[in-house]
């Protein structure tokens, strides 16, 4: 469930992001991840596919790369065309 | 061609809490301001079905570790009323005085452990071992009173054994009396010592008019557990329509379903009781009440709290006046009662539904149960008083946002997690850590 809101926020400003970007597509997403945030990357990445069906994001790939920071999930940057 | 776009966004892990508040202003103005539960379902109303109905109080009372006993309660309600059993004198006075245990525990719990340490300047109750060390000894020492009384009246506070659908399988004999009395006569100082702290805080001045549902009666006793459902806008329904009060609806942002009645959102819990029924409420009670200025149709949210102070006062006094008079006129030990899952037939069973009612800590929780010819339990719906309170929370946080936007972000989280603190929502044991994040800001 916590992967799941995560997921939820994160598009939510994705697709906002998109569209004032004017973006047709959004073909990769760079994150970061703690490792005390308790957010398993498996789950993330399943949450991250099924909420992109129909969107902008829809087979985007997921970067994700280690935080420095233990408890943070960051959305550092993202691919667009 | 594809182009990299920065964002660099942190996102709230919500890794402790379990509820967010989220604060969406654009020029100065609130676009929006949402209470998101996040929690996941836990299906017990699914769990129940095809389970006996003389287990449900067990089963329904892992709801929740704070009000296991409420939940029991409202479940043997149920239970009874689907099979057409009616409880004897003995055993609603019994079940009153584990209610008022429980009301007792919760809400000193939520006095001391989550609105003292906002209102005396400090994080957490931890930092209150050095700083106010009287006063933490007092609180767990309270909390500890009540559990004893609840052990000795039904084998343990949290998850009771002993009260069940038709009665009490063990029945406090003579020295249990004693017992439970000689406690809670011994915690009478600390309870006014309680009072008297709380005369010495300050509450955050606020006002919304809202609808108010509780429990209300025709006699003189302030109900917890007998009554019809009543409201401050007229609403009087038989506890069996409680449907047509709560009118529960899904929002895409919570897990947790909201409610409506006469108007777009209501409140239930200490203040709406009291708003509903102060004068009923035991004489020292009503003097508490004069000594903290609460005042009748208070619509002040953060005084939810103060209600609480003055209901712990009623139970405890009232909790008192039950045991000398079960200790004048004796405890009738041959009541029959209903062994394992009435294989003996104790109780005869019939098709039918039934509806608890009953006013818990938080508010009026609702089970509902539809029972086979055999009592297996076909369906069940349970209706939780913070899920009744959380459109109401939002309709609140959205009257206080714009009135305090001048603040700064710190001063505006504290404000918030203080508002929905007051309400003593099932999500208060994570409250401190309630993420709040601001958009647009």
């Amino acid at each position: 469930m916590h992967e799941m809101h995560v997921v939820k926020d994160l598009f939510s400003d994705l697709l906002a992001l998109g569209k004032e970007k004017q973006a047709r597509k959004i073909t990769k997403v760079y994150i970061t991840l703690g490792e005390w945030t308790e957010i398993n990357e498996e789950i993330l990445r399943f949450f991250f596919e099924e909420h992109g069906k129909n969107t902008i994001l829809e087979g985007a790939e997921l970067s994700v790369d280690a935080s420095p920071k233990k408890r943070e999930i960051r959305l550092v940057s993202f691919d667009c065309e | 061609m594809s182009k990299n776009v920065k964002v660099n966004v942190e996102y709230l892990t919500r890794v402790e809490g379990h509820g967010n508040i989220v604060v969406n202003v654009k020029n100065g103005q609130l676009e929006e301001c949402r209470l998101e539960i996040v929690e996941a379902p836990r299906f017990f109303e699914g769990m129940l079905r095809g389970r006996s109905i003389f287990e449900a109080q067990h089963i329904t009372s892992r709801i929740c570790g704070i009000c296991a006993c409420a939940h029991t309660l409202a479940s043997v309600q149920a239970a009874e009323d689907a099979l057409g059993f009616k409880p004897s004198p003995q055993t609603i006075k019994l079940r009153k005085l584990l209610l008022h245990q429980e009301i007792l525990d919760s809400h000193l719990l939520h006095i001391y452990l989550l609105v003292a340490p906002d209102l005396l300047g400090v994080k957490s109750f931890i930092p209150l071992i050095d700083s106010h060390n009287k006063v933490v000894r007092r609180a767990l020492r309270m909390k500890k009173a009540f559990n004893d009384v609840c052990d000795i009246l039904v084998g343990r506070h949290v998850h009771p054994i002993s009260c069940i659908a038709g009665g009490f399988t063990k029945l406090p004999n003579e020295k249990d009396l004693d017992s439970m009395l000689s406690i809670l006569k011994g915690i009478q100082p600390d309870m006014d010592a309680t009072i008297d702290l709380l005369a010495t805080l300050t509450f955050p001045g606020f006002e919304r008019e809202t609808e108010y549902v509780g429990l209300v009666n025709h006699n003189g006793e302030y109900p917890l557990l007998e009554g019809e459902i009543g409201s401050t806008d007229g609403l009087r329904l038989s506890k069996k329509d409680y449907k047509k009060v709560t009118n529960e609806f899904i929002v895409g942002h919570s897990s947790a379903k909201h409610a409506k009645a006469s108007r777009e959102s209501y409140m239930v819990g200490a203040l709406a009781r009291y708003n509903l029924n102060h004068q009923k409420l035991h004489p020292k009670a009503l003097k508490t009440a004069d000594s903290l200025k609460l005042k009748p149709m208070t619509v002040n949210s953060f005084l939810n709290t103060v209600a609480q102070a003055v209901e712990c006062v009623h139970s405890l006094e009232d909790s008192i006046a039950i045991l000398e008079d079960l200790k004048k006129s004796g405890v009738d030990q041959n009541e029959a009662v209903v062994v394992g899952l009435n294989e003996k037939g104790t109780i005869p069973v019939r098709a039918g539904s039934g509806v608890g009612a009953v006013e818990v800590p938080r508010g009026i929780l609702f089970h509902h149960y539809e029972i086979d010819e055999k009592g297996k339990i076909v369906n069940a719906n349970c209706v939780i008083p913070t899920g009744q309170n959380l459109n109401n929370i939002e309709h609140d946080m959205r009257k206080l946002v714009p009135e305090i936007l001048n603040k700064t972000d710190e001063e505006i989280t504290l404000a918030m997690e203080m508002l929905v603190r007051a309400y003593d929502p099932c999500i208060s044991c994570s409250a401190h850590f309630l993420n709040v994040r601001f958009i647009g800001r």
